[in-house]
Formats: structure tokens, C-alpha cells, sequence
């Protein structure tokens, strides 16, 4: 069972506000995840991102697989 | 090909508003693509596998729904105005604020302080910030 890590969107209409998810590749009816590793937050000047960088290097040391957008989003911000 | 940079997390928030905007000119399979593409982020095949439709089919979906909101944005231009509102009501908090402090260091009276504290409220109301 594969276990991605993802950007997803939560935050109300025109507020968009992302969490970075550890989560099971398939699809959750509820939108569960395992576990929140970071934030961000497009909407503070300049753009606001927190990682949790020990929790994003222990889950991609245990195979999870990040989407390229968090790919991109680690690699600016340090981590990887 | 899609036209935007789907690895760059600006270009997923500028689609992500131009979906609020828009969104419900598309139809309810493009609404769908799209919300699990841009807004959910998963890929291509995963969302071909869980709607039961080819790779193709989904990037297709998601062709035609990029088309139509940036065509639609194109017409109305709703994206640059809402961010320009946007702005201006993050400056209208920041100045209130500005103000407020101000008046309480001088002991202003505190009609002035309630009516801060309104101008504040309506901003960040309308701002819907609830992170």
C-alpha cells in the first residue's frame, strides 16, 4: 500500500489555505489523512510555508512518496 | 498540454480561485477532475483509476475545464479584481489597526476605538480568514 504525500487544499471558498498530508494513496471518502506534516499559506505576503522537515525526512525515509508540487515545495524551502 | 505549471504551488492557487470563481460553469465531471487534480492533488492515473475512465479521458476533462476558465477569466477578469479587493481590504485592516494602537496610547475616546474595531471586523470578515 503506497503512501503519498500531498498538497491539499482545505479553507473556505476564495480563502484557500493548504495543509501538506501524509496520506494512503487511495481515495478516503472523508478526506482522512494520517498525518500533517506542514502548511501553506498563499494568502500572507510573501506566501507563508511551514515543513516539519524531521517529520517530512522520517516518512520519505519510510517510503512515502511526495507529488511534485511538495517536491518543489521542500526543495525551496530546504528540505531535500 | 496543460498550460500551467502544475508542480508550482502558485500556479494550483491561481487555478484553485479561478475555480471558486468559475467553477460552476463546468460540468459536474470537470468540476470533479479538477477538484481532485489542482485542489486534492493527485495525479492522472490515480484519479483515472478511481473515476473508472482512461488517463486520456481525465486529461481531456481537464483540457477543456483550463480552457474555460481561462477564457471566462479573460472576459470578465473577476481573478484581477478580486485580488485587487483583495489588497485593498488587507490595507484597510492594517491602517485600522495602525490607528487603533494610536488611539489607545493617546487615551482617544473609546467610540473611536469601537468603530476601529468595526472597520477590523468587516475586513477580516469579508477576508473569510479562519486559519
Amino acid at each position: 500500500m503506497a503512501v503519498k504525500i500531498r498538497l491539499r487544499r482545505m479553507g473556505a471558498k476564495k480563502a484557500p489555505f493548504y495543509r501538506i498530508v501524509v496520506a494512503d494513496s487511495r481515495f478516503p471518502r472523508d478526506g482522512r489523512f494520517i498525518e500533517e506534516i506542514g502548511t501553506y499559506n498563499p494568502l500572507t505576503e510573501p506566501s507563508e510555508v511551514k515543513i516539519d522537515a524531521e517529520k517530512a525526512a522520517q516518512w520519505i525515509k519510510n517510503g512515502a512518496q511526495p507529488t511534485d508540487t511538495v517536491k518543489s515545495l521542500f526543495k525551496k524551502n530546504g528540505i531535500m | 498540454m496543460l498550460s500551467i505549471n502544475v508542480s508550482s504551488e502558485e500556479e494550483r492557487v491561481k487555478i484553485g480561485l479561478l475555480l471558486d470563481l468559475y467553477g460552476n460553469i463546468l460540468t459536474e465531471k470537470q468540476k470533479q477532475t479538477m477538484d481532485l487534480y489542482f485542489q486534492q492533488d493527485y495525479s492522472l492515473s490515480e484519479i483515472s483509476e478511481q473515476l473508472s475512465i482512461t488517463r486520456q479521458a481525465v486529461r481531456d476533462s481537464l483540457l477543456r475545464a483550463e480552457t474555460t476558465l481561462f477564457d471566462t477569466d479573460a472576459r470578465l477578469d473577476l481573478l484581477d479584481k478580486f485580488n485587487n479587493m483583495r489588497q485593498s481590504l488587507v490595507t484597510s485592516y492594517e491602517n485600522a489597526a495602525f490607528v487603533k494602537d494610536f488611539a489607545q496610547r493617546k487615551y482617544l475616546p473609546s467610540e473611536i476605538i469601537d468603530k476601529l474595531n468595526e472597520i477590523m471586523d468587516s475586513a477580516s470578515a469579508s477576508l473569510g480568514e479562519e486559519n
